[in-house]
């Protein structure tokens, strides 16, 4: 597939702290990419490398084969970006936030017209067109963002943690949209949310401390555990030091963890599960719960260690 | 389409959102710097001419040049600081210079309407005649005062964060003005090491420029075009550090 989006070595720091180091990926046109990481990961930054807002020191970055230090002006007009801060104008409706951003673009002054009214009613706020957006509530600026994001019909959507703050429906109705839209656009999403990385992505990148740890289809980077299981035991009492100390001792029970009458650990082998429930259950075992390692279970694993 | 449009479509229409408050704006600053000013000075300060009508040009200046300077600083520092609408513009296909234009057009918007304004209402209060000549080379002069303003604006604007500090950088603004470029107590009061230093920025003999159309003197074309050209050094170097502010280097 033809690539949409390219990072070559690309790399960033402000004072002593790198931010990006040397990143190289590359996102096909029409697909839909996520970008994970913890807070400071760097997810943010790429987004707003792309569309400018964040100079790199080193590499090369291009959006449908453009150069954006070269070319900024073009790929900055095909890229849609949603932030995850509320920035919208205070001094303008809700109606003209969107509109003077789609002219801004270089739509016509009816274009713009048409397009807002278009997605406003998509994601039902037409009724609060005329109001200021600072009088709605979180949920509802986060989806005139979205609009506002999507008004000149850019071929790149960059979405840093789109739904935060919406509620369920918002939700289902902006993750409707983006399925639709998928198909003629490259959409590169930024999340903490794994349930939402997992269903709607067609790649996932895995960021930390500025570079991408893992990145790949779901089913590939499951692949890469090995049978990892995720196993949970709830016990009726707190079990004992003594409990914690034999588990140490199972050489292949991976980052046992107890936060209060909870033990979390990882395993590839079903005979140490065996193992550890035989123990739990002369300490009050209540309950239990399996998994197969999903995509949280391998962010926690490569970004805090102990699953290897 | 030219990204400039918007922009001012922008501007006109936040102006349409707050058209009231900026008239009545408008009309008090002149009107209380007349009072509070003006008047108390014209019954110590004796001259060859009615000193109202004198003083005339430093309440234009005043009025214009700080609603200039205020409007293009507490834009950029909204939009920059305040409210992070910088992402949302910057990340338009615009570049540092048209967001830098639009700022200085948009106080120099606010300028030029409370400088009509500021005339009519001296001219009501003084009873004073000025010559269709007369405000044509006033309005030639005060253009350029109020572009450097509206530009030293959008520099402050660009780089104060703090608001404790904009608003000393204001006062202080407003004290130089009014006080110490002879725009309401005439420079000879001062002394002459002060003066040796004042006379030397081009901006006084800008200031003196307005007040000799009021006494009919030979206009300081000299300090006009200085203050021009040095209000285009102020403009270069804004976008030479926008481009270092803007992109968050």
């Amino acid at each position: 597939m033809e690539a949409s989006i390219t990072f070559k070595a690309v790399g960033k720091a402000i004072g002593r702290k790198t931010l990006l180091a040397d990143l190289s990926f590359g996102v096909e046109k029409g697909s839909t990419f996520v970008l994970i990481g913890e807070n400071g990961s760097g997810k943010s930054m790429i987004l707003k490398l792309l569309v400018g807002l964040i100079d790199k020191d080193t590499g090369s970055v291009y959006i449908h084969g453009q150069d954006i230090s070269s070319r900024s002006l073009e790929t900055r007009s095909m890229c849609g970006y949603m932030p995850q801060n509320i920035n919208l104008d205070d001094d303008l409706t809700i109606f003209d936030n969107i509109s003077i951003h789609g002219q801004l673009h270089g739509l016509t002054s009816a274009e713009a017209r048409k397009n807002t009214l278009h997605w406003a009613e998509l994601l039902g706020f037409t009724q609060f067109l005329k109001q200021s957006p600072y009088d709605q509530a979180f949920g509802l600026q986060r989806k005139i963002l979205f609009a506002r994001a999507l008004v000149h019909d850019p071929k790149v959507l960059l979405l840093d943690e789109p739904t935060t703050g919406m509620d369920p429906h918002s939700r289902s109705t902006v993750w409707n949209i983006l399925d639709k839209l998928h198909y003629d656009k490259t959409i590169i999403f930024a999340t903490q949310n794994f349930t939402e990385a997992e269903r709607y992505a067609n790649r996932i990148a895995i960021l930390h401390q500025g570079n991408i740890k893992m990145d790949g289809t779901l089913e590939r980077l499951i692949e890469t555990t090995h049978g990892l299981t995720n196993y949970r035991l709830k016990f009726s009492k707190e079990p004992p030091q003594e409990f914690m100390d034999q588990l140490e001792q199972f050489p292949r029970i991976l980052r046992p963890r107890l936060k209060g009458l909870e033990l979390e650990f990882y395993s590839r082998e079903r005979q140490q599960f065996f193992k550890v429930l035989r123990l739990a259950l002369e300490h009050d075992l209540a309950d239990l719960d399996t998994s197969i390692c999903r995509l949280r279970d391998l962010f926690i694993g490569l970004t805090e260690g102990g699953l290897e | 389409m030219n990204p400039l449009l918007p922009l001012f479509k922008r501007e006109l229409l936040e102006f349409k959102k707050h058209v009231f408050p900026t008239v009545l704006f408008w009309v008090l600053m002149p009107i209380v710097i007349h009072t509070f000013l003006a008047i108390p000075l014209s019954r110590i300060i004796t001259m060859d001419i009615r000193y109202l009508n004198w003083s005339a040009g430093g309440i234009w200046i005043t009025a214009a040049g700080m609603t200039a300077f205020l409007q293009s600083a507490s834009r950029m520092r909204k939009i920059q600081f305040e409210s992070q609408q910088i992402d949302a513009l910057l990340k338009s296909p615009i570049s540092n210079l048209d967001l830098l234009i639009i700022n200085i057009a948009r106080g120099m918007m606010y300028g030029i309407g409370q400088f009509i304004v500021a005339i009519l209402i001296t001219s009501t209060l003084n009873n004073e005649y000025l010559s269709l000549s007369s405000i044509l080379i006033i309005s030639i002069q005060m253009f350029t005062l109020i572009l450097h303003f509206s530009v030293v604006g959008t520099l402050i604007g660009m780089l104060v964060s703090n608001g404790i500090f904009f608003v000393n950088i204001s006062f202080i603004l407003f004290m130089g003005i009014t006080m110490g470029f002879g725009n309401f107590i005439p420079l000879k009061y001062y002394p002459y090491s002060f003066l040796s230093v004042v006379n030397t920025i081009p901006t006084t003999a800008a200031f003196e420029n307005v007040r000799s159309v009021i006494l009919h003197n030979p206009f300081n074309w000299a300090g006009f075009f200085l203050t021009l050209f040095g209000t285009i050094f102020i403009g270069i170097i804004t976008l030479i550090i926008s481009h270092k502010i803007f992109r968050k280097i």
